[in-house]
């Protein structure tokens, strides 16, 4: 396969073959408007966090912080220690705050609606911090909901309708107040009094932060039109208020002696200004005033502009987090019967790259909401001037629902088969380099990498069918849309041929609007209200088809989430703290699947200080048995018992904290050697360690490394000889010092000699312990207290080496004698073994 | 230690000519896509010359010719000369009249290249349009919601199309532009996994998995930003530059200022950008190290599933992968930060070049050379030209945390690979295999094997017997050219092995290794792995051997089961046997087994050695081995012991050495067999 063949695996264009299996599109379908919905709603747990914070204790003159804060954000967050807060001082405060406005004259009552409006906006923020104290649930919510609202719409509009800087500051106070409710509360607990705060809600200070830095560019922008195109290029003097902040009142023209009401008291008293112009030094200097006001904006703006982006990473990918860990672990609750089921490369591509959709939701869905906003605004705009126009900006509403209902279901199906596909070749990656040895061996490169290739181009073209589709989906969009702008456009123009009355003439006065008739001013408003918000549907409908592909996403996650772990502790599982007497099997039966037992009505026990062997033939159950022990599976039915108490009664990682397992295929992690030694427990000291690798007579091979313990592994032990492996897992084994061991054939690719001394060495480690050991090897056998044989899951002999090799034709006797004849072929080597001996 | 390996392990620091190089390395690859690149060039043309040259005119033709109602000039004077025969068809049109043609015009447009004629300038202060300006645009793009680390951006990286039109035209271009990026991607995907699996065994030992799969997937679509940025790029830039000074030149004469001070934003940008360059791809690197750590952990620990659960190790896998995970997070803000900054005093030389234009103009406005109206005209052509340049003026920068990504690619694409290919063909093995003083030294130094001298013949069965550690996997990996002798000769009917192609060598040998790797496809698929034409009565015959047949009969799907989805339900036994009948089945003169009889049973032990003695009678088989009723049936043993071979004959003539170290290991092995 040569490169030029691979340029051109991918058609110049078209969609190429279709992917092999299609999604069933029910899956697709069902999910409607609401599925979606309740998919994002999901995410709140993940997002919640991050809204609504935690509280933490502020010390107060010398009182110790009761800060419990290893975790703040899972710990304090608990709605169980609400009893006693409380905000009562707030509706005061508030009440306060509003007063002081009137009450020094900066927003006097009765002088202007614009003031008037004002107060009632914080009058009505009063009543509600005060409501708050006694309303509940539903109401409670509705009246903060209000609240928010309200503090928004009237900062608003003093920030933008209403001239002036001081009366921002008023209601500037009065939001502050009101927001004590949700961030600072205080209780007397032990006749002291306690303060806590809110912290962490990041996403709301982000988006707080956000809208301020928006409204500062707005503002800067407002001034900057005003100097450049007002004073600089036509000579008009500037607003007084920028000659202030100049501090050249002289350009400001000569009205100065009019006070601030009277400049504040809108349209009557506007145009006042005398049309005496600027000089042209002035001008030259006010140009170069603009050039340093221009540094300065830019670099006020600067901390925030630069932050911003950082601290929504940030935000996202703590959120991100948080998802990636749940489903990590969740994953790794899962029961080995789920992940017999599934490929690695898609939990990786789960957790990966569907998992990332999370960071998206609360963007799209605070981006919509803005959308909307904007759409409105635009829309009412429209029917002031005309309700034709704002019926023709609706239709293009109703084309875009019509449209979306077709498109939605079928962008569905493309999204999930293109995520399928590409968790797919994720796989196929991840499969390929895991087994490339074996390929080599077989000489199989060539057909892998066709394979490979076919999965790359299959994923390829399952991205092409979505992206497509989201491109036409929008080029239609664009098209309805153009429709009533080109309609709308053709409409006003000839409107404004024929100076058609505008509908505007009853709000002339309230929004400052002043055509009457159709002009250019108002052509123009127009083109640019009905522009506006086409874009909004159009970002609206762009929106709601990528959230179609973030659902899919969002989906295949909580499908991993929604899985219960069936080895789960119970309620009230107790800690399991060690082992006396014994370990009882009790007419245990398991299967995989209901049609093939692997286990059936298996019974004996241990008792500590044994060494108990497991034989039998391949895929008989023995390692099966063992992994009961752990609870890796729960038996389908008797019981498993250590000091009579059922396994299932344990809390489980108690439990798996006194099995310790060395298993037959011995993994190995890319880490240094005392931490592979120390996987489970990496508080283990050098010299816990370094005994546990004596035990395995491991100690000797580290030794030789010039790194010793520090020598870091390749992938999965990557050049190590097995035999060292197997004794490096018998270290990690050795090393969590646990009443139970269970060795799962580790000593198989060991040497006789090693063995042995590996054997040994355990015995003497193992007093007061319960070892199981699964081999094949006699020698090791025989050396063991008793031996259960198993044959196709039953236990069919019981008992010590001798006792066994007495029974006639006995199984295990038959097993022994095969091992034997084997190595017993060649005759003359009888005695020379009977010389050793 | 050896270079290659040091470029794979650590983080080497990337110099500029590196990174130039690399530019003109993946310049080599667009040789492939020449229509592809040709056919989106045209494409950004015809948007370009149509969008500069054309649409600005409808709206005034409104404007002023409509709705303030001035005649239109048949010569088209206040236009440009091409609109001449426009506006003469105009002339003596009616308000409503113009506008219908205005509509016909725009229901065109809209089909065609997705635009409307009402094109306003509205922006807004993060500079894109707004209102009807953007109301005018239906631009044909697609992106999905994305991550906030490398890996969860590659899926748009690796899908990334746009074109500045919509309508049909645009559509068209969009599909273009996705496959091209994609067939670049795909082939630089391909290509990187083709290499990867052609790699040496000893170079794969030292490759983690999880970090080969980082590169293929994520760091190989870095390739998209540069390409993009060099072709598409510069290329449409330049167009920009070329017809935004043609249209000032023919409407508004000359303005030799906004010229001047444009071009210089460029240079101006580059120097203050410049300095950042080495921390961005610096950040951009270890923020890819870390990812690739990530993946290679978080694969790791599901790949071994079974030893955490047992081991009680999921929490410490969860906590190790949160370590990772975060990890990787703040190396990604790391990347953020230093681009935040760059581009914040970037964006200082755009600030400063604009405000010398204000003082400049505002000067002349003042002084009364231009009028007011001039002034937004002229401040308007700057700005399209200062963008530019202002873009071109990150171009190197910018791109420089993709230089990181796809140096690992090319880092990777250099190691030197096996050649497969190279040699003359084996012909079909008559004899048998000599090592003559053959010695391994593996490139980090460790010497595995010493003078190795030993024949072996087909119809033999050869063991290799010693302790762990001795060197029998190395010495028998010699036999397929997994390792190269480093001294000494390795010959196969007297043929040096470092004469052959090592895929005609490979075909006639069958390796079992020892740790058995199986692949998600059917049982049936597994066992014929090595040999596709093998008919379903070779397959049971393998199966029977192996002792695999009966259990693999008692599944319920037989031979059609999917290992993908069993794999854990079989015992390690189970699969081993799976891997041996893979092995048998193989039409080979060579039949290595590492260890193939530690996990099974004696009786099929016994059955498989029986098998292998009728099978040795027209292959040679190699077995390594520690189990004696294995190693006793062998024709010749020979005995390893640290790298050499300390004694070789049959089980008898090597029991007979009174003091020999086989008798011992024997003697330790069979033990208390005696007993039996």
């Amino acid at each position: 396969m040569t490169n030029s063949t691979r340029a051109g695996a991918l058609p110049f264009l078209g969609g190429g073959d279709e992917p092999p299996s299609k999604p069933s599109s029910s899956v697709a379908k069902e999910h409607g408007f609401v599925a979606i919905a309740l998919i994002f709603a999901r995410t709140w747990t993940f997002l919640s966090t991050y809204v609504l914070g935690y509280w933490r204790e502020v010390p107060i003159r010398g009182f110790a912080i009761r800060d419990s804060a290893d975790n703040p954000q899972w710990q304090e967050r608990d709605a169980s220690d609400d009893s006693g807060w409380s905000f009562h001082h707030v509706p005061p405060i508030v009440t306060l705050a509003a007063l002081v406005g009137p009450l020094t004259g900066v927003i006097p009552i009765n002088t202007s609606w614009l003031f008037d409006f004002l107060l009632a906006l914080s009058g009505c923020m009063a009543v509600l911090s005060w409501s708050l104290l006694f309303l509940r649930k539903r109401l409670y919510l509705l009246a903060s909901i209000a609240l928010v609202a309200i503090g928004a719409v009237s900062s608003l509009f003093a920030v933008f309708v209403v001239d002036g800087v001081v009366d921002n500051l008023c209601v500037a106070l009065v939001c502050a107040a009101s927001t004590c409710i949700w961030v600072l509360q205080y209780r007397f607990k032990d006749g002291k009094l306690r303060i806590r705060v809110r912290i962490g809600s990041h996403l709301v200070y982000y988006f707080v932060l956000l809208w301020a830095s928006l409204l500062l560019l707005i503002l800067l922008a407002f001034f900057s039109v005003d100097v450049v195109s007002q004073s600089i290029l036509q000579a008009k003097p500037v607003t007084p208020f920028i000659a202030d902040l100049i501090n050249e009142p002289e350009l400001a023209g000569s009205n100065r002696d009019g006070n601030e009401l009277a400049r504040l008291d809108g349209e009557a008293q506007e145009p006042i200004i005398e049309t005496e112009s600027l000089t042209t030094e002035q001008r030259h200097s006010l140009k170069w005033v603009y050039a340093l006001f221009l540094m300065i904006g830019w670099i006020v703006q600067l901390p925030l502009s630069m932050a911003l982006p950082y601290y929504y990473i940030y935000i996202m990918q703590r959120v991100n987090q948080d998802l990636r860990l749940a489903l990590h672990e969740r994953w790794h609750l899962l029961s080995l019967r789920y992940h017999s089921n599934h490929r690695v490369g898609d939990s990786v591509y789960r957790i990966y790259q569907d998992s990332a959709q999370v960071t998206a939701v609360i963007g799209e869905i605070t981006r919509a909401l803005q959308v909307i906003i904007t759409y409105g605004t635009g829309l009412m705009f429209l029917m002031a001037l005309d309700p034709i126009l704002s019926a023709m900006a609706l239709t293009i509403i109703v084309g875009a629902v019509a449209w979306g209902y077709w498109f939605s279901p079928r962008m569905r199906s493309r999204s999930l088969t293109s995520r399928r596909a590409n968790s797919d070749f994720t796989s196929r990656v991840q499969e390929t380099f895991a087994s490339t040895r074996l390929i080599k061996a077989h000489g199989a490169e060539d057909r892998e990498q066709r394979r490979f290739e076919r999965d790359s181009v299959n994923a390829f073209n399952a991205s092409y069918r979505v992206r497509t589709f989201m491109a036409i989906v929008a080029i239609i969009m664009f098209s309805i849309a153009a429709g009533a702008l080109l309609y709308g456009q053709f409409l006003t123009a000839i409107w404004t041929v024929g100076e058609r009355e505008t509908y505007a003439s009853v709000l002339v006065g309230l929004v400052g609007l002043s055509f009457v008739k159709w002009n250019l001013s108002a052509y123009q408003s127009a083109q640019e209200h009905l522009g506006a918000s086409s874009v909004s549907i159009r970002e609206l409908i762009e929106h709601w088809t990528r959230a179609q592909d973030m659902a899919m996403g969002l989906n295949r996650v909580f499908e991993i989430l929604d899985l219960e772990p069936d080895v789960k502790n119970r309620e009230n599982a107790i800690p399991m703290t060690g082992f006396q007497h014994e370990i009882r099997f009790d007419n245990v039966s398991f299967a995989y699947e209901p049609s093939r037992a692997v286990l059936s009505n298996v019974s004996f026990a241990v008792k500590p200080g044994t060494v108990t062997a497991i034989v039998g033939p391949t895929g008989s159950g023995k390692s099966s048995l063992m992994s009961l022990l752990s609870r890796l599976f729960d038996p389908d039915s008797g019981s498993v018992a250590i000091d009579g108490i059922d396994l299932r009664d344990f809390d489980v990682d108690s439990l798996r904290e006194n099995v310790a397992i060395a298993l037959q295929e011995n993994v190995l992690f890319g880490m240094s050697l005392r931490d592979n030694i120390r996987y489970v427990v990496p508080q283990s000291s050098d010299q816990q360690v370094i005994e546990a690798a004596r035990v395995a007579c491991v100690e000797e091979y580290i030794d030789g490394l010039p790194n010793g313990l520090d020598t870091v592994l390749s992938d999965r032990g990557g050049k190590l000889s097995t035999g060292q492996r197997q004794r490096l897992s018998i270290a990690r084994a050795v090393v969590k010092n646990s009443p139970i061991l269970i060795l799962d054939e580790p000593t198989a690719a060991l040497d006789a000699a090693t063995e042995h001394r590996v054997l040994e060495r355990l015995a003497e480690w193992g007093k007061e312990r319960a070892i199981f050991l699964i081999t094949h090897r006699i020698s090791t056998i025989q050396k063991a207290d008793s031996i259960l044989y198993i044959d196709h899951g039953r236990l069919i002999e019981h008992g010590s080496h001798e006792e066994l090799m007495k029974i006639e034709s006995g199984h295990y006797r038959n097993y022994v004698e095969t091992e034997a004849r084997l190595s017993k072929r060649v005759e003359p080597s009888r005695p020379l073994e009977g010389e050793i001996q | 230690m050896n270079a290659t390996h040091e470029n794979l392990r650590q983080n080497p620091e990337i110099s500029a000519s590196q990174t130039l190089k690399t530019f003109a390395r993946l310049m080599t690859y667009f040789a492939f896509f020449k229509a592809r690149i040709a056919a989106k060039l045209s494409f950004i043309t015809f948007e370009h010359t149509f969008r500069l040259l054309l649409v600005p005119w409808p709206l005034k033709i409104i404007v002023d010719h409509v709705i303030l109602g001035e005649p239109v000039a048949a010569d088209g004077t206040g236009f440009p000369s091409y609109m001449a025969p426009i506006m003469g068809f105009l002339s003596n049109k009616t308000a409503e009249e113009i506008m219908f043609w205005m509509l016909l015009i725009g229901v065109f447009m809209v089909i065609l290249i997705g635009m409307t004629p009402n094109r306003g300038t509205g922006r807004n202060a993060s500079g894109s349009y707004t209102g009807a300006a953007a109301g005018s645009l239906g631009n044909a793009k697609a992106s999905l919601a994305e991550g906030q680390d490398t890996a969860t951006q590659t899926e748009n990286a690796s899908n990334s199309a746009g074109s500045e039109m919509g309508g049909i035209l645009g559509l068209l271009d969009f599909k273009i532009h996705l496959r091209l990026t994609q067939s670049l991607n795909h082939l630089l995907r391909t290509e990187l996994a083709d290499h990867i699996k052609s790699l040496p065994v000893t170079t794969l030992e030292e490759q983690r998995i999880g970090d080969s799969v980082y590169r293929v997937i994520y760091d190989s679509t870095s390739a998209t930003g540069i390409y993009e940025a060099l072709t598409m790029g510069i290329y449409s830039g330049i167009l920009m530059v070329a017809l935004t000074l043609y249209i000032m030149m023919t409407s508004f004469g000359n303005a030799p200022e906004v010229i001047i001070v444009g071009i210089l934003v460029g240079p101006m940008t580059f120097l203050f950008v410049i300095p950042f360059a080495r921390l961005a791809r610096q950040r951009s690197q270890a923020s890819r190290i870390s990812g690739a750590q990530t993946t290679s952990n978080i694969e790791e620990g599901m790949s071994n599933v079974l030893a955490i659960q047992s081991l009680g190790g999921n929490k410490r896998e969860s906590k190790r992968f949160a370590d990772d995970s975060g990890e990787s997070f703040r190396r990604f803000r790391a990347e953020a930060i230093v681009k935040l900054i760059y581009q914040h005093v970037g964006a200082l030389s755009f600030m400063i070049g604009q405000i010398f234009y204000f003082v400049l103009i505002a000067g002349h406005v003042i002084e009364g050379n231009f009028t007011a109206g001039d002034y937004f005209v002229v401040f308007y052509y700057f700005f399209v030209l200062s963008a530019v340049f202002y873009s071109f003026g990150f171009l190197y920068t910018e791109l420089q945390g993709f230089i990181a990504g796809l140096v690992r690619v090319f880092n990777l694409l250099d190691l030197e690979s096996e050649k497969t290919s190279d040699g003359i063909e084996l012909p079909e093995i008559k004899r048998g295999v000599s090592f003559n003083d053959v010695g391994l030294t593996y490139p980090d130094g460790r010497e595995a094997l010493y003078d190795i001298t030993l024949d072996a013949h087909l119809g033999e069965i050869i063991a290799l017997v010693g302790p762990t550690g001795a060197g029998k996997t190395s010495l028998a990996y010699l036999v397929p050219a997994f390792v190269q002798a480093s001294t000494g000769t390795v010959r196969i009917d007297d043929i040096d092995l470092k004469d052959v192609s090592v895929e005609s060598l490979r075909k006639q040998v069958s390796y079992v290794f020892q740790e058995t790797q199986l692949f998600s496809d059917s049982i049936l698929d597994n066992i014929r792995y090595g040999n596709r034409s093998a008919s379903l009565d070779n397959v049971h015959a393998a199966a029977k051997i192996a002792g695999a047949h009966e259990f693999i009969m008692e599944l319920p799907e037989g031979y059609q089961t999917n290992l993908g989805t069993v794999t854990s339900k079989l015992s390690v036994g189970q699969k081993q046997r799976i891997a041996i009948a893979r092995g048998l089945i193989k039409e080979s003169r060579i039949l290595i087994l590492d260890e193939p009889t530690s996990a099974l049973d004696p009786e099929t032990e016994a059955y498989l050695i029986d098998a292998l003695h009728e099978a040795a009678k027209e292959k040679l088989v190699m077995i390594i081995a520690h189990r004696l009723s294995t190693i006793a049936h062998a024709d010749r043993i020979y005995f390893l012991e640290a790298g050499s071979i300390r004694e070789s004959g049959s089980h008898e003539e090597l029991m007979s050495m009174s003091d020999g170290r086989y008798r011992e290991y024997v003697a330790l092995q069979a033990g208390d067999l005696a007993d039996a």
